[in-house]
């Protein structure tokens, strides 16, 4: 179980890295907008989502609505639902109290890196909340780490550290794409979402163009086996 | 204010533990058929790809710049190539950001 504990840690420190230069920026943004390192810290524990919790503090500095922004979320995160679907197929034999922990930390990166895991390896409790309280705590420390020293950091741009998302699902890309087939259904959504994007969708694009993306995947599959 | 912040972060929280954890919870507990099976597979790539892509060709505001200016491309190159070869998140982010870094000189 000890060694479970440390592959998960082991695992999740490239998250770490990648989290740690977007959590500083959310943290210092957040700071500029008026939030305290402790509403900031609450926020990173509660939501633990880079892109939920930037639109929210975009959406609160133009004045957004409350459900305006509880609505823009639902969509924005709406890959959660479709993330922990996925994953109900590794928690076959867990109680619910710890599906309830586990499923807390899904993040884009979490999801991928534990699905990979998993391809070769039996899902492990212990593996698996290593590898999100892991993340989870790198994400909250380094918000409320930008929400402390808020504009004394360095230009990010120096340190190629605005890059760290992007070249993030890359990786994550690569991971997930297993076969040609993947690799289609993956260019088409990533096509699909700049359509929609271009044509105003930029809230729902991802979840619409998943939808469409694995729909397609699907009738190609079945269609290719006959 | 502060308190409608607080109820706001909250309610946030609220809504993404539910869709992280009742999937999850419900389907836990059925056999999904082949064909959901299937697409579910599908997810990860298709909102990775989804995710992605609108990030390597948006440029100062841009949706799409295909062009020398983009940085965010040029240092795309370098880590998916890197991507392709090593399918490892610490290499394509060490890759990805030390060039991003010497794209900063030109």
């Amino acid at each position: 179980m000890k060694e479970k504990i440390i592959l998960g840690m082991k695992k999740s420190l490239p998250i770490c890295i990648g989290y740690f230069p977007l959590g500083l920026a959310f943290g210092v943004i957040a700071q500029n907008y008026g939030m305290n390192p402790f509403e900031v810290g609450l926020m990173s524990i509660l939501l633990f989502s880079g892109s939920g919790q930037f639109i929210t503090v975009a959406m609160m500095t133009i004045g957004a609505s409350f459900l305006t922004i509880l609505i823009t979320i639902l969509l924005v995160n709406s890959r959660y639902m479709l993330f922990s679907a996925a994953l109900s197929l590794h928690l076959k034999k867990f109680p619910s109290w710890l599906v309830g922990i586990i499923t807390a930390g899904i993040t884009d990166e979490t999801f991928v890196v534990a699905t990979t895991h998993f391809k070769e390896n039996k899902p492990e409790a212990s593996f698996w909340l290593a590898l999100n309280v892991t993340s989870h705590l790198s994400w909250i420390c380094s918000t409320i780490l930008g929400a402390f020293v808020g504009n004394f950091i360095p230009n990010m741009e120096t340190f190629g550290l605005n890059f760290a998302l992007p070249a993030m699902f890359i990786a994550l890309f690569f991971m997930t794409a297993e076969n040609k087939l993947m690799v289609s259904t993956g260019i088409f959504a990533g096509i699909f979402s700049m359509f929609l994007i271009n044509f105003g969708f930029t809230d729902s694009n991802i979840l619409l163009a998943t939808l469409v993306a694995a729909t397609l995947g699907v009738v190609l599959k079945r269609w290719k086996a006959n | 204010m502060e308190s409608k912040l607080i109820v706001l972060i909250l309610a946030l929280g609220a809504i993404n533990f539910s869709m992280r954890f009742f999937p999850a919870l419900i389907l836990n507990k059925l056999d999904l058929p082949e064909v959901v099976r299937d697409w579910l597979s599908f997810v990860p790539v298709a909102t990775i790809a989804a995710l992605v892509l609108p990030m390597l060709l948006e440029w100062n505001g841009e949706i799409v710049n295909i062009s020398l200016e983009n940085k965010n491309l040029l240092a795309g190159i370098p880590a998916i190539i890197s991507a392709g070869i090593t399918k490892s998140l610490g290499i394509t982010l060490a890759t990805g950001m030390i060039a991003m870094a010497l794209l900063q000189f030109i």
